[in-house]
């Protein structure tokens, strides 16, 4: 008898069970792990990068990569403080905070496009000209004393319950994201321009405009991911962020999306986000210290790469085969 | 008459030369103390370590990839040099410089497999490398040195010389320099290996076709530039005296900076050796003259950004003329 989970080797069920894997080690190892109260208050602190996945998940089914993703969110974090220092109220501190960074992604979007240089580099570059203005505008002083109305946003709870108040988003942006990419012609573009822009073009594809929307996208949902950190965190410095962008690439890459584009889907990002949430909580609660992670995220990044190439290079072995 | 005026301002080492010269007169007359002895001493030794780091990436963005592990690699060499050296410190510095060789050029030598033979995109594969390293490098460092930082009084003199003695008034880093860069004129210009790695970068299948053996090329690629940070890595450690969990810390773009300013090509397959050099003096004066001119260290990051930005969009431009 054959197993017919096993039949096909997709990557969302090997995630599922790495998922359920995790979960109950966890669960075993770890003491007080097991209980509602303490997932949610986990989640907690990685809000913010889940909200950058659902930007980092269009960029690379579209066929870019962006390096100046913890850039952006450090100088839109920065603009915020320098609003609130200026006196400004909270609202347009936060409404300018998300034309910043939004701005910041349509200017990685309009050196790509309209010089044509492939967005690796381009953004190789702006991640440190966006992490040095912040550097230069807030030299190395910290900004903090934010209202509590606004810092509550980021620690409090729904009242009456453990739900964090900035769960709220997660659930908002995956029912948005999974529209744009399932469920919209914009998201079948999307795919398109990342499997083959040059064939998009010629089929009538605008795909510039297609770049231009998903990096200003991109840089919208970094300001806002900066707004989260800094109502959770409750201080600005130049420093904030530093190494988001490996850790988001690489949960989305462990999601399954293609690092070449044209592939991917948000359920596998969302399975690849709670697995990532609860191994890193799960080492936390066991004292292993936070600048060992990046070990286990350069080796997540590397093996998920080679792992998504295999099961490709079977899948169209077999393809082969049956015809 | 008219083109070989433009053919010669569009020479890169010509336009290097004068960009060089603009800088060191705009800073000399902001701070006269520029031109000292001594200032001229350090900009050589600062030089020294990022020209050689440089060259291993141009070796590597010449097969069009890239190394963006180059500088924590290097922290990690100078990290694991330096408490080898606190374990043995009778070690003769020349095997020192030997061992980290070899750190150097296994560590690149993973980048490469990973790049080659697991197909993760150069950039991607080297950022977690980059980071891999990092939490290896406070990983040793915690477990074998409770977390301090490698201070000067625990290397011994004779390790500390190789990196100080002067030869007729100039540091004995140049000369180091003048060697390698010597040594890779010949490798990558008047070598079968050389060519190829030319060959491989301007077009991969081509190459393939012309019965080039270019996994072979491309992982002797990232050898090479691991050979370059575990060479950089010791002298580092032995020039500053220091090895911290953080150091070489942003040191990547630096090198990727002065590397496209030298005229390499982010395509891959073009570029020579001298504008590198240049390139990397240009860099070093720049970040030297910072501090002598009391600008904010704060404006350093921003500053290599925006030259970084701005060699990108020039190169692409006289490459998409050259082309028309």
């Amino acid at each position: 008898m054959k197993i017919v989970f096993f039949e096909n080797i997709s990557w969302v069920k090997i995630l599922l069970l790495i998922l359920v894997t995790v979960f109950t080690l966890n669960s075993i190892f770890v003491p007080y792990y097991f209980s509602l109260e303490n997932i949610l208050a986990l989640s907690h602190s990685y809000i913010e990068l889940g909200v950058l996945g659902f930007a980092v998940i269009l960029l690379l089914i579209s066929g870019n990569i962006d390096i100046s993703i913890a850039g952006v969110v450090a100088f839109s974090a920065t603009i915020f403080a320098l609003c609130f220092s200026f006196g400004l109220p909270i609202p347009i501190c936060i409404i300018l905070t998300l034309i910043t960074g939004t701005l910041c992604g349509l200017v990685n979007a309009l050196l790509i496009v309209g010089f044509n240089i492939p967005s690796i580099i381009v953004t190789l570059a702006t991640m440190s000209v966006f992490r040095g203005l912040s550097y230069v505008m807030l030299k190395d002083n910290a900004i903090y004393g934010f209202p509590k109305s606004f810092t509550y946003f980021g620690t409090g709870y729904i009242p009456g319950t453990y739900v964090p108040l900035e769960l709220i988003v997660f659930p908002i942006l995956m029912i948005i994201t999974w529209f744009i990419l399932h469920s919209s012609t914009f998201g079948k573009k999307i795919y398109s321009v990342g499997l083959n822009p040059d064939a998009s073009f010629r089929s009538g594809i605008n795909v510039k405009w297609v770049n231009i929307i998903v990096f200003s996208w991109a840089g919208f949902l970094y300001s806002l991911a900066a707004i989260l950190l800094v109502s959770r965190i409750g201080s600005v410095r130049p420093n904030i962020a530093t190494g988001y962008e490996l850790e988001i690439i690489a949960t989305v890459v462990f999601g399954g999306t293609a690092i070449f584009g044209g592939y991917g889907n948000v359920w596998g990002y969302i399975l690849a986000f709670l697995t990532i949430v609860s191994m890193r909580s799960g080492l936390a609660l066991l004292n292993v210290p936070g600048q060992y992670m990046a070990i286990i995220f350069g080796l997540v990044l590397i093996f998920s790469i080679l792992a998504n190439n295999i099961i490709n290079d079977r899948n169209e072995r077999k393809a082969l085969e049956k015809k | 008459m008219n083109n070989k005026i433009i053919s010669i301002f569009s020479h890169r080492i010509f336009v290097l030369t004068i960009m060089i010269t603009l800088l060191v007169i705009f800073v000399s007359i902001g701070a006269p103390q520029f031109l000292s002895e001594r200032t001229f001493h350090n900009l050589l030794n600062n030089l020294s370590i990022l020209a050689i780091v440089s060259l291993g990436q141009m070796i590597v963005m010449i097969t069009a990839g890239i190394d963006i592990s180059v500088g924590t690699a290097m922290g990690l060499v100078a990290m694991s040099v330096g408490l080898l050296l606190i374990e043995f410190p009778d070690m003769n510095p020349i095997i020192a410089i030997l061992l980290g060789m070899i750190m150097g050029t296994v560590m690149g030598f993973v980048n490469g497999l990973l790049v080659v033979k697991g197909k993760i995109v150069a950039l991607i594969a080297t950022l977690a490398t980059m980071n891999i390293f990092r939490g290896i490098n406070v990983f040793i460092n915690n477990i074998f040195y409770e977390g301090q930082y490698i201070g000067a009084e625990k290397l011994s003199t004779e390790f500390k010389s190789i990196t100080r003695i002067e030869i007729l008034g100039l540091p004995i880093m140049i000369y180091y320099v003048l060697l390698i860069y010597i040594v890779f004129y010949f490798i990558l210009h008047h070598t079968k290996f050389g060519r190829q790695i030319y060959a491989t970068g301007s077009n991969l299948d081509a190459a393939n076709t012309l019965g080039i053996n270019t996994s072979k090329i491309l992982i002797g690629a990232y050898s090479l530039c691991g050979l370059m940070f575990g060479i950089a890595g010791v002298l580092y450690l032995s020039l500053y005296t220091s090895a911290q969990t953080d150091t070489g810390l942003g040191f990547e773009f630096i090198t990727i900076t002065a590397v496209i300013i030298g005229g390499i090509s982010v395509f891959g397959g073009s570029g020579i050796l001298w504008g590198v050099l240049l390139g990397t003096l240009f860099m070093t004066i720049l970040t030297d003259s910072l501090n002598i001119l009391k600008i904010s260290p704060f404006w350093k990051m921003a500053i290599n950004g925006i030259m970084l930005l701005s060699a990108i969009l020039i190169n692409h431009y006289i490459e998409t003329r050259k082309k028309k």
